[in-house]
């Protein structure tokens, strides 16, 4: 029987999909019976997706990008 | 192929991707760490075989000088006292403090508190070797064995940094918005 402690250390891996079929089918158990861990698990879900929507392809702010080239125009003269 | 032009020209569509990253990765030193990058990139361009490659290398090249950059911080992060991380949880606290009395779902409520801004500062503000995993999978989305493989440690250790990291992450969450006081703005009736 898992413990409270024990699911939700285990909720990113889950959500990650890269929980272990039997730890996987033990945890889904676990969160039949619990509502405080499903409550867990949903937060978790939420902060995953804030993370990934951080964007990755910010712009480049213009003052860092003229001294980047500036860089690069050195770095041709090296 | 080394043409300094070209050399100029092939990099500068990745700096947008690549500066972002540093700043999650090194925060305020990002753009010394995006120099560093284009230095190593320089000397040994000639070795780079697929140019369609360009930025996947380049991202490798950063992530290897932060994590030389972590080797050496290493020793001073681990003087910090984190014990208590990894019995806190940021859903039990929601329910006990109740920032939200007249709210049935505490968890939207509380990120929704958090701007992407707010998001980027709780990570630079986290210890570089727990941030630097949690960086790389959730919003770089690279696997573990990859992290695993850019950060030259094994698999265990990629994990357990990330669930450390994600507690820390929970934790500095709530401090956060403390600190800064979003509870007290946002949530009052």
């Amino acid at each position: 029987m898992m413990t409270c402690a024990e699911a939700t250390n285990r909720f990113w891996e889950y959500l990650d999909e890269s929980l272990a079929g039997p730890h996987r089918e033990v945890l889904e158990a676990h969160l039949g019976l619990c509502r405080q861990c499903c409550g867990e698990l949903e937060l978790a879900r939420v902060l995953r997706g804030h993370l990934a929507s951080q964007p990755i392809g910010e712009s480049l702010p213009e003052d860092v990008r003229g001294r980047i080239d500036l860089f690069l125009q050195e770095l041709s003269h090296e | 192929m080394k043409s300094e032009v070209d050399f100029a020209d092939l990099v500068r569509p990745s700096l947008p991707r690549l500066y972002g990253m540093a700043r999650r990765l090194v925060g305020d030193e990002a753009e010394d760490m995006v120099q560093e990058t284009l230095i190593s990139a320089y000397r040994c361009v000639g070795q780079l075989q697929d140019l369609q490659a360009i930025q996947s290398w380049l991202t490798a090249i950063l992530v290897n000088l932060c994590r030389d950059r972590w080797r050496a911080a290493k020793r001073q992060v681990e003087e910090v006292s984190i014990d208590d991380a990894d019995d806190f949880s940021l859903y039990r606290h929601l329910v006990q403090e109740d920032p939200f009395p007249y709210s049935d779902s505490l968890h939207l409520d509380f990120m929704g508190l958090f701007g992407r801004d707010d998001v980027h500062a709780v990570l630079v503000a986290m210890p570089e070797i727990y941030r630097g995993p949690l960086v790389l999978h959730y919003i770089e989305g690279f696997a573990t064995k990859e992290i695993a493989r850019l950060l030259s440690v094994p698999l265990g250790t990629v994990l357990a940094r990330l669930h450390r990291g994600r507690k820390l992450f929970e934790r500095g969450l709530w401090d956060y918005a403390e600190r800064e006081g979003l509870l007290t703005t946002e949530a009052a009736p």
